[in-house]
């Protein structure tokens, strides 16, 4: 047999990769992404954070508490009704001897939040055993 | 011609199929976005440990940083936020002992969080605690 022969043997043998079930790999890869994201804690509100002009990276948040533009409190993406209520959730999440970042607790809060609302939100994490994340944007405040 | 026989003409012979290849091209696009907008969504701040109960009251000097509607003091005095930087950053807070790091802070009156953050920030930043005074007592 040729050289040339052989070859065309080989062309018409046709060699397929099974490619339907790459789909499936990658659609389970997409549902594992989607489940290990944090989006979802954090939809459905309005927060314009305040501005600093040094910032550092945060942890991804494992607990995670919010106050919105309208001074309403969250806790781990759902209303809450008070500050009292978030101290007593986070007694029952943290444990003392966690680690630095386990016992983060990411707050992001309006800019235009009120002392009277923040504040005691502030203490609810300190007493429940949290060390506070404020969440902040990267900038300088404009100065009337 | 009849209608029937103009129609089979048409029609490609053999199975009809489903074409799946281009699923796995949208799949991957997908993870790709996934895996962008889950490393580009890290929020920034910073991270302070409010000290809970009696520790704030071992402050770390008399000093009390005070922020009220007109302004932000340093004990008596008047400061913009860049001097109470600089004023902590001169205390070498973060050479201290870590229970000699706290700074008493105490806002009044119609303060918002835009300003209480960069109070926060700024002690932070210096090494120190703030041990926050709530109106009407220490907490």
């Amino acid at each position: 047999m040729t050289r040339r022969a052989h070859r065309s043997r080989v062309r018409k043998a046709g060699i397929l990769i099974p490619v339907v079930s790459m789909g499936d790999i990658a659609f389970l890869l997409i549902i594992f992404f989607i489940l290990c994201s944090n989006f979802a804690k954090k939809a459905g509100k309005t927060v314009e954070p305040p501005v600093s002009p040094e910032l550092d990276s945060l942890p991804k948040p494992r607990l995670y508490v919010a106050v919105d533009a309208e001074e309403k409190l969250y806790f781990q993406g759902r209303p809450i009704g008070s500050a009292a209520e978030i101290e007593s959730e986070l007694s029952q999440k943290i444990d003392p001897n966690d680690s630095l970042d386990a016992r983060t607790v990411i707050f992001e809060c309006d800019r235009g939040v009120r002392k009277e609302v923040f504040e005691p939100v502030l203490e609810a994490i300190a007493k429940g055993g949290g060390i506070i994340g404020a969440v902040g944007k990267e900038g300088t405040r404009k100065r009337p | 011609m009849t209608r029937r026989s103009r129609r089979d003409r048409r029609r490609p012979r053999g199975e009809p199929e489903i074409p799946t290849q281009s699923f796995a091209d949208i799949a991957f696009l997908l993870i790709i976005y996934f895996i962008l907008a889950a490393s580009l969504s890290q929020d920034l701040g910073f991270r302070t440990d409010i000290p809970a109960g009696q520790k704030a009251t071992e402050a770390t000097e008399d000093r009390t940083v005070l922020l009220r509607q007109d302004g932000l003091f340093w004990g008596e005095r008047p400061v913009s936020i860049g001097e109470l930087r600089g004023e902590l950053a001169g205390m070498k807070l973060a050479d201290r002992d870590p229970n000699h790091r706290v700074v008493q802070f105490e806002a009044k009156g119609d303060v918002l969080w835009q300003s209480y953050f960069e109070v926060l920030d700024a002690i932070g930043k210096a090494g120190g605690q703030p041990g926050i005074v709530m109106e009407g007592g220490q907490k």
